[in-house]
């Protein structure tokens, strides 16, 4: 196989194969805090796609040098300056965002997704590979937390990226906008999925 | 030798992410006042001051705080004439600081008011702070005390039932702020003009 199909299989496996939240079940905890509306689901997603793409193609580009015995700790190191960085720039540039992402920022540092990949995928794999990885793994947890924050903003507060969507004689559940709102759709959409995963 | 390589490595990353953030923080910092002075400082101002007439970016003063952030201090004038100034405090709440921006009358010394600034309580419980009339409303046109405290700590606030500790932030808060502007009262008095 030549490098190009290789590198279209790392990046799209991340968008149905294994998609982080669903296939995976890791990352709930931003997948559940950062669902409540469209646009902080997009965000925390675009946030977490560049601290993937980032430290997969570092740690990729390090494999070598780093020792076995102390890989985890460098892991955490390089993942925690790309998460610091992102924390910094949404404050300088975005603070609407990361007011309403607050803490959950800092959190990728400590998100499965990312130290995953880095131990599952970038330690053993070229930059290419790792980059392309990243980018999938990114942009399927994007793509989910999406999803999940349509459902959640659409009937939990009638609106589709802060625009009122539902007639006004529509009364929102509220129940969505909370954490067992939350649990309960994700449990839901996870059920979907496997039933579709199955028929394949 | 293993040994050696481990150290060197691990020392090398965290040296260059130290660098890197430390770089990046140095050139965002500017930003990031801006950001929180825009975004959180004036907006309080304005609400405890709704009708200033004057620029209150403009004629905002920075005192040296001791620690990294400047404490800024709001001017405001009716009819080009300073009448009140306004300053931040910050009281320790459930989820973190919570900062509280306070109206001072100069003349009486009085408060003219007090409006959340940042915090981090729980929403729908503690968050209750920043929008409860009834309990902001205590702070307006009183005597600036430096020990403001509420009924259950001796002192004379009504807490949001429900969220005391958030209710007590405020309250130190308030007294932080009272205090910095009692112990500096003169130099800003001088700043200001009068």
């Amino acid at each position: 196989m030549s490098a190009a199909p290789i590198l279209w299989k790392e990046f799209s496996k991340g968008l149905w194969k294994e998609i982080p939240p669903f296939r995976f079940v890791l990352g709930l905890c931003p997948a559940l805090a950062c669902s409540s509306s469209v646009s902080n689901g997009i965000g925390m997603g675009l946030a977490l796609t560049f601290v993937l793409i980032g430290s997969n193609v570092i740690i990729s580009l390090m494999r070598k040098l780093i020792p076995a015995e102390v890989r985890i700790a460098c892991y955490i190191v390089i993942i925690a300056t790309f998460v610091v960085c992102v924390e910094i720039l949404l404050k300088a540039y975005v603070p609407s965002l990361s007011e309403s992402l607050g803490i959950y920022i800092p959190l990728i540092v400590v998100n499965c997704i990312v130290l995953g990949r880095a131990e599952a995928f970038a330690k053993k794999n070229g930059i290419l590979a790792s980059f392309a990885d990243g980018l999938g793994m990114g942009l399927g947890f994007t793509m989910s937390l999406t999803a999940l924050a349509t459902v959640r903003e659409v009937f939990g507060l009638g609106t589709f990226f802060g625009k009122q969507v539902m007639p006004s004689s529509f009364e929102p559940f509220a129940f969505l906008q909370q954490a067992p709102g939350a649990f309960f759709c994700l449990g839901l959409m996870l059920g979907v999925m496997n039933l579709l995963g199955k028929k394949k | 030798m293993k040994y050696v390589k481990m150290i060197l490595v691990l020392t090398g990353i965290a040296l260059v992410s130290g660098g890197l953030l430390g770089g990046l923080h140095a050139a965002t910092k500017q930003k990031i006042a801006e950001q929180t002075l825009n975004r959180k400082k004036l907006p309080a101002v304005r609400n405890i001051f709704p009708d200033a007439e004057n620029d209150l970016v403009a004629d905002h003063l920075e005192f040296d705080s001791g620690g990294e952030e400047p404490v800024y201090v709001f001017v405001i004038k009716k009819g080009g004439k300073p009448i009140a100034i306004a300053l931040e405090g910050f009281g320790k709440g459930y989820g973190g600081d919570v900062g509280v921006m306070v109206g001072f009358n100069i003349e009486t010394g009085k408060l003219v008011g007090i409006s959340v600034t940042t915090h981090s309580e729980t929403p729908g419980v503690g968050s209750k702070i920043t929008e409860n009339h009834s309990f902001l409303g205590q702070f307006e046109d009183i005597p600036a005390d430096p020990e403001a405290k509420i009924k259950k700590d001796g002192g004379k606030i009504d807490a949001i039932s429900g969220a005391t500790f958030s209710s007590r932030a405020v309250a130190t808060a308030v007294g932080a702020a009272v205090r910095y502007y009692q112990t500096n009262e003169a130099e800003i008095k001088g700043k200001v003009g009068l």
